[in-house]
């Protein structure tokens, strides 16, 4: 049986200092065992600015099971599927531990996010690029932020077409864009320099 | 100063004087006392690290704390809700860990 009280004195816990905390839950439609997390990206990474959506079930077992959670936002990194959001972290596999919660899971995702460990990865493509090279892997992660993890801002199409309005082709736009990591106005820099 | 103390000392004395005679007339005889007592467990901390309930409550499968639902330490003076870490080691054998510091988790003895 789902030790009901915890996992209420655990939201209640989160939602305290969710602003500073930079991590937040939502129970989705009363299920407390369905949730969605929220975690900022962190600063100085490419991962900075963008707001990532987490899916959480919590096994019957929680919290001597681990809470079982997936990227919902696609993320370009090497320990989380480009796929399908399975992540790669050994505190929610067999380093778990029920001293653990729901708060501290989220803020190790955070942590994952500024220290990617690409010897253990849950996508190869993206350790691959990420050891071999590490600007394009900047590039695209912050690219994937741009594109998927801003609300609000204008999507990566609607800044390539503004482009293409400009007069510039569909393809030099898009691989400008890539390159400045989804940042229209240094991507027209570029294609105005070069 | 000298003289506040003076007068001090003199209000008391006349205090003392009286003391005794209105003591005698106050005089009753208890008939019936009870006493109050609180306990509480020396755990070094105030919530359970695994049901996150308070150590002077119970686990959740409880409904009265105290003898009933004790608390049990363990080797590295981590201490938990006893029926709490019993699930903990059962569900982690053949070698559990403390969920505070991960050390192999051994009881302690009393």
């Amino acid at each position: 049986m789902l030790d009901v009280s915890r996992v209420q004195k655990e939201l209640v816990e989160i939602k305290r200092d969710e602003k500073l905390s930079g991590v937040s839950i939502e129970i989705s439609e009363g299920d407390l065992t369905r949730m969605r997390g929220t975690i900022g990206g962190p600063h100085g990474t490419p991962y900075e600015g963008g707001v990532f959506i987490v899916d959480i079930q919590l096994p019957s077992a929680y919290p001597f099971e681990p809470p079982k959670m997936q990227f919902v936002t696609k993320v370009w990194h090497p320990n989380i599927s480009s796929q399908n959001g399975a992540i790669c972290l050994d505190i929610l596999k067999d380093q778990w531990s029920p001293a653990l919660t729901l708060k501290t899971a989220l803020l190790s995702l955070q942590a994952l996010l500024s220290t990617p460990e690409p010897d253990d990865p849950q996508d190869a493509v993206v350790a691959q690029q990420y050891l071999r090279d590490y600007a394009t892997f900047m590039g695209t992660a912050r690219y994937w932020t741009e594109s998927f993890a801003k609300r609000g801002a204008l999507g990566i199409k609607e800044k390539l077409v503004k482009l293409v309005e400009m007069g510039f082709s569909e393809d030099t736009a898009r691989v400008a864009l890539e390159n400045c990591g989804g940042d229209e106005n240094a991507a027209l820099e570029k294609l105005c320099g070069g | 100063m000298h003289w506040i103390k003076k007068n001090t000392k003199k209000a008391h004395n006349t205090t003392e004087q009286n003391y005794p005679q209105q003591r005698r007339s106050d005089r009753h005889e208890k008939l019936k006392w009870h006493a109050v007592a609180s306990w509480t467990w020396d755990a070094h901390d105030d919530a359970c690290g695994i049901c996150r309930m308070a150590f002077d409550g119970c686990c959740p499968d409880c409904k009265m704390p105290g003898d009933d639902c004790p608390l049990m330490w363990g080797a590295c003076n981590h201490a938990f809700h006893l029926h709490c870490i019993l699930k903990w080691v059962n569900s982690q054998s053949p070698r559990p860990q403390c969920p505070m510091c991960r050390r192999d988790w051994k009881f302690r003895a009393e």
